[in-house]
């Protein structure tokens, strides 16, 4: 059990006190509590190979950046990615490991916009959204009974996003495939963070989902 | 009860009301009708209007006679529902029985309520409203459970699911299939929506030497771009290619789906169904349709005669005495249409009339009209034409990606009849089943002058019930033309229109998972005791029950005392917050806002109003400046996502550099306010907290107990304090460390509660409660919030009118004077009559008594006034009272 002392600086995700509630295996990682796993991670990593299971990553660095006239994403290294939400508006993401690193180059970038006469403005907005990590072949059919809009292989392909509702709640739903298996990202205001882990553990009943934590995530990236 | 055994057979509950339940035995894969009617059962409803028993006549879910209670869930199809372990079935329009329904009386007096009685005889609205509720007793329609809660444990859920398909394929018959295969052979995604537990279609149950079905169904099966959705009522066709597809449960803990299935190209291959025909008693209990007789021949093995009589004529009328011979029914005679008199029986049938001869027999079969199911089709915008050597209605000028195949489109169809078809004159002849409309009624309606098959649908109801048609259009219009001397296709048929099957509104309401959002600190509060309280979406602790001998009113004095004594920690989570950058940002929010915040300076805070173009107040906050292109804007809980959106728009076309981000979500805000406050932040902050370094209405971002926060010294609740917004991450950990720093000093949580005690102590307006959709700055009190010299913003010109104008009301507070607590919403009386309305009242600890804001009269609101409060159902006297309840010069804000 993790203990807190005045000075020591926890971050906790949204779904923390949940994921204590379910006996989640927790641990520190870059000032975050973040759950390595439910039951083990081999058994996580192979129910999501086989049907669905989802997980929470809330953690990932998420920075929203805006400008007037920034028409195309700001070339940021492979360490990132740039999801474009319209014209002048773009969420970038990153693995934890590479915040800094990405951080840096954005900050680098909006104080060259800002020199031109076309400035850009960064926001970290890590803070402000949950996420969602559903995964596994069945990932598609468990969003069909949340999401309105076609999410199937060629109406969302790999590394684009779309906005949309679940159940009416605004979300970014962020097509990552992990390797070669199926996988979405989405991303909804923090608040609704517990309420979406609910409906979607509950629309994935039928199929068997279950939840998952970063040591099986860890193994499906590296298989 | 309800195990299922090792051949798969289980038993389910028939409560039939007084006596015992009765165990039903059913085999893998029956229906309920099917296991009941093998279990001996034969009448399963009574008839909506005469009471009249009515018995298993379509088999296909299309009549009304078998509309049973299953587990609470009222007018279920029991001859569609699939048979499951340990359900219970109920009948649910008789008194005390089925077998003997004391209501049936009311055929008695079936001469008192001709055709369109109720509009006859009702013509005064108290007579109607007398005996409104007895005809709805009286009636066929189901009682609702009393609560859904009641039933929570056996009521199904419900839930929506979205399908995208190219081709979506409705009917699961033979042309279905081919058309499936068709679409699945061009690489298209296919959806295949059918309303059977297994695919085939008639072909289920009348072997075809043509059509070779196992192979088609394994075909299907093997096909990975086929998606099958059995059990699945196709309800709608909509704008788009959407598709209303209502699912069946499948297993007992499944959900009942209603699933939206948007498609490139629609195929319809619903095929046909059978309707009956007219003849005098064609109700009775054993009178079935032939489709019925096949069904419960063909899939479930159960004869439904002993001794049958076949009304038809033609190839399928020989196919169909063929068939019942082959399952061991004696076929007593076939005889045509036009011979038959009558059904004879009490109930239960048990010979037949012909102008020939007295046929005694159990069970009358009738090869009824085969109608194409062309609903869909209608619905999409096709005409239906009357085809006379079909003896049908077909659907013609079918719009772009719609298609229908097979049998729907009158691919061999014969006419069951002449056309018109003949019928008796008789008030036992029914034409609709589902609301006991007989040929007579149609005959008087016609005579009455209701002589359009819109209009006889109207008048008589035929075609209103729960068959939707399905049952009795092709008798109807048959009568009506006969009456008209018409054709059938210049008679014509009425508007097809979805939900057609009806849909159960669980399925349409879906999930009853309603968003809830819970702040950063909502298990801290758990943790705490906090009482809970929904405003809108948000769970917010309205108080915290922190000792358990305490009652509410005691937990809530605890709270306040310590906010005003020594210091309380409330969490403010829930306030909109929103960032705007950009060099033009201080542009905007003058054009928005009603203040001026393109000269405030960086490291103030200055209240903010936002007004529509008319004056009237929309919302109000804060608005800090943290950099020179960097504001940070605070909102009421309930206007954030409209402040946002009225930023945007008036941004439009500005070409402003002006970004507006929502990160309400992203921060975790507590306020820390009380005489101690200070000094709970000395050893959490390196920031000089004096009154001289930070003063009231200042802002600054610094590190708290090490996480990045932004500080904003205001006071909603009047005494010093510090309103703390930091990531939303963070939230828990500066939580337990304000809490921890604070416990030497008596820090206690404080509610929403107490925290709107401690605002009206002070005046402090709260946008939507104390305002409403008319309210202006001059009237609600705060003329200072409109800077008149500013160049132009939202509502300057209103502003500039209202200024100058008398106003018609005003916001007061007002003092109790007695220590009655009147509620909000409460009358203001002055002179006997009404003056206005409180909008907001409390106790007021540092009072003594209870105050309080309210609307009256401007002439009314000069301070010192008398007036009359509504409090505890009795007029009390209060003084209208301008200067705040609570330290008035604000000392204590600034200290």
């Amino acid at each position: 059990m993790l203990t807190e002392t005045q000075h020591e600086v926890v971050k906790r995700s949204p779904l923390l006190a949940k994921f204590r509630k379910m006996g989640a295996v927790i641990r520190m990682d870059r000032g975050w509590e973040d759950v390595a796993h439910f039951t083990s991670p081999q058994e996580e990593a192979a129910t999501v190979r086989l049907t669905v299971g989802l997980a929470d990553c809330s953690s990932i660095p998420k920075f929203d950046l805006q400008g007037k006239d920034l028409n195309s994403s700001p070339g940021l290294g492979e360490e990132a990615h740039s999801w474009r939400l319209r014209t002048g508006r773009y969420l970038v993401t990153c693995r934890p490991p590479d915040r800094h690193l990405v951080e840096g180059e954005l900050n680098r970038y909006v104080a060259a916009a800002g020199a031109s006469s076309d400035p850009a403005y960064l926001t970290d907005v890590t803070s402000g959204y949950a996420a969602l990590l559903l995964a596994g072949p069945r990932s598609p059919v468990v969003l069909r009974k949340v999401v309105d809009l076609d999410v199937s292989g060629g109406a969302l392909p790999n590394l684009t996003c779309i906005q949309t509702g679940v159940h009416h709640i605004y979300s970014i739903l962020m097509r990552r495939d992990i390797q070669s298996l199926r996988a979405y990202i989405i991303l909804v205001n923090r608040e609704y963070g517990e309420w979406l882990w609910e409906t979607i553990i509950e629309a994935g009943a039928e199929f068997g989902i279950r939840p998952f934590g970063s040591a099986a995530h860890k193994l499906l990236r590296n298989t | 009860m309800g195990t299922a055994k090792a051949d798969g057979s289980f038993s389910f509950l028939f409560n039939p009301g007084l006596f015992k339940a009765r165990t039903i035995h059913a085999g893998p894969g029956d229906t309920i009708a099917a296991a009941m009617f093998r279990s001996g059962i034969r009448i399963f409803t009574r008839s909506f209007k005469n009471h009249r028993p009515r018995g298993l006549f379509c088999m296909t879910g299309k009549c009304p006679n078998c509309l049973m209670n299953v587990d609470g869930v009222p007018n279920v199809r029991v001859c569609m529902a699939q048979a499951r372990p340990g359900m219970e079935v109920k009948h649910q329009n008789a008194f005390p029985l089925l077998g003997f329904d004391l209501l049936a009386a009311a055929q008695k007096f079936s001469w008192l309520m001709p055709v369109g009685w109720y509009y006859k005889t009702f013509t005064r609205r108290r007579a109607w409203a007398a005996v409104e509720p007895w005809i709805r007793k009286a009636a066929g329609l189901a009682e609702p459970p009393p609560t859904i809660d009641q039933i929570a444990d056996r009521f199904p859920n419900y839930e929506h699911v979205n399908v995208h398909t190219d081709v979506a394929v409705v009917g699961g018959g033979p042309a279905g299939l081919s058309a499936a295969l068709n679409a699945a052979a061009d690489n298209a995604s296919v959806t295949l929506i059918d309303n059977q537990p297994a695919l085939g279609g008639h072909l289920r149950y009348t072997p075809s030497e043509e059509v070779n079905l196992a192979e088609l169904v394994e075909r299907i099966q093997g096909q990975d771009n086929i998606e099958v959705l059995s059990l699945s009522n196709c309800f709608g066709l909509y704008e788009g290619n959407l598709l209303g597809v209502f699912r069946q449960r499948t297993t007992p803990d499944a959900t009942e789906q209603l699933i939206h299935v948007r498609a490139r190209r629609v195929i319809v291959a619903t095929g046909v169904y059978e309707a009956p025909l007219l003849f005098e008693n064609n109700d009775l209990v054993g009178v079935m349709l032939s489709t019925a007789v096949e069904r419960l021949i063909g899939l479930y093995g159960i004869a439904p005669g002993r001794r049958a009589a076949v009304i038809g004529s033609g190839s399928r009328t020989e196919r169909i005495a063929s068939r019942l011979r082959e399952a061991g029914i004696e076929v007593a005679a076939v005889v045509s249409l036009e011979k038959v008199v009558r059904a004879t029986g009490s109930g239960k049938v048990n010979g037949l009339r012909t102008k020939d001869a007295y046929i005694a027999c159990d069970l009358v079969v009738v090869c009824g009209h085969l109608v194409p199911d062309a609903g869909l089709l209608h619905q999409a915008g096709a005409k239906l034409q009357w085809d006379e050597v079909k003896g049908a209605f077909l659907a013609g000028d079918l719009p772009a990606n719609v298609t229908a195949v097979g049998d729907v489109v009158g691919e061999g169809i014969t006419p069951a009849t002449v056309s018109p078809p003949a019928y008796p004159d008789s008030k036992r002849c029914f034409v609709c089943l589902c609301e006991d409309v007989t040929s007579r009624d149609l005959r008087q309606a016609v005579a009455e002058g209701f002589d359009h098959i819109e209009t006889i649908k109207r008048y008589t109801t035929v075609s209103m019930g729960p068959c939707q048609g399905r049952m009795c259009q092709m008798s109807a219009i048959g009568v009506c033309a006969a009456e008209t001397d018409r054709t059938m296709g210049e008679t014509g048929v009425t508007t097809s229109r979805p939900p057609n099957p009806p849909v159960s509104l669980g399925a349409l309401a879906g999930e009853r998972r309603l968003p809830v959002r819970r702040g950063p600190l909502h298990h801290e509060h758990e943790a705490l005791n906090a009482v809970w309280m929904n405003m809108g979406e948000w769970k917010r602790p309205l108080y915290y029950h922190a000792d358990p001998a305490l009652s509410r009113q005691g937990c809530l004095q605890q709270e306040y005392h310590a906010v005003r004594e020594r210091v309380g920690v409330v969490d403010v989570g829930p306030l909109g917050k929103i960032e705007v950058k950009g060099k033009d940002a201080g542009k905007l929010l003058d054009k928005v806002y009603t203040h001026r915040f393109g000269n405030l300076k960086v490291g103030r805070v200055r209240y903010a109003v936002v007004c529509d173009e008319t004056g009237i107040i929309l919302d109000d906050g804060t608005i800090s400046r943290l950099a020179e292109d960097h504001y940070f804007l605070t909102t009421t809980t309930g206007n954030l996502e409209f402040v946002v959106q009225w930023l945007e728009w008036w941004l439009i076309d500005t070409g402003w550099d002006a970004h507006i981000t929502n990160i309400t979500g992203g921060r975790s805000s507590i306020n820390v306010a009380g005489p101690r406050a200070r000094e709970v932040f000395s050893g959490l902050t390196d920031l000089d907290l004096s009154t001289e370094a930070f003063r009231y209405m200042a802002c600054r971002q610094a590190d708290v107990a090490g996480a990045p926060a932004v500080l904003l010294r205001i006071g909603f609740v009047g005494e010093m304090g510090w309103e703390i917004h930091v990531p939303a991450e963070y939230g828990v950990h500066v939580w337990k460390a304000v809490l921890e720093a604070g416990r030497p000093l008596g820090i206690r949580p404080f509610g929403v509660e107490a925290q709107r005690m401690l605002r009206l102590e002070k005046k402090h307006v709260i946008v939507g409660v104390d305002t409403d959709a008319l309210s202006n700055p001059y009237e609600s009190d705060m003329p200072w919030v409109a800077k008149l010299d500013k160049p132009d913003f939202i509502g300057k010109a209103s502003l500039e009118r209202l200024q100058s104008a008398p106003a018609n009301e005003r916001l007061i507070g007002f003092v109790m004077l007695d220590n009655r607590l009147p509620d909000d919403g409460s009358a203001i009386v002055v002179a006997g009559k009404p003056a206005g309305r409180v909008t907001s009242a409390r106790y007021s600890p540092a009072n003594g008594r209870a105050v309080g804001l309210g609307w009256v009269a401007a002439s009314l609101a000069e301070d010192g006034r008398e007036i009359d409060v509504l409090a505890q159902g009795q007029l009390a006297k209060a003084r209208v009272q301008q200067a705040a309840f609570y330290d008035p010069e604000g000392t204590r804000l600034r200290m």
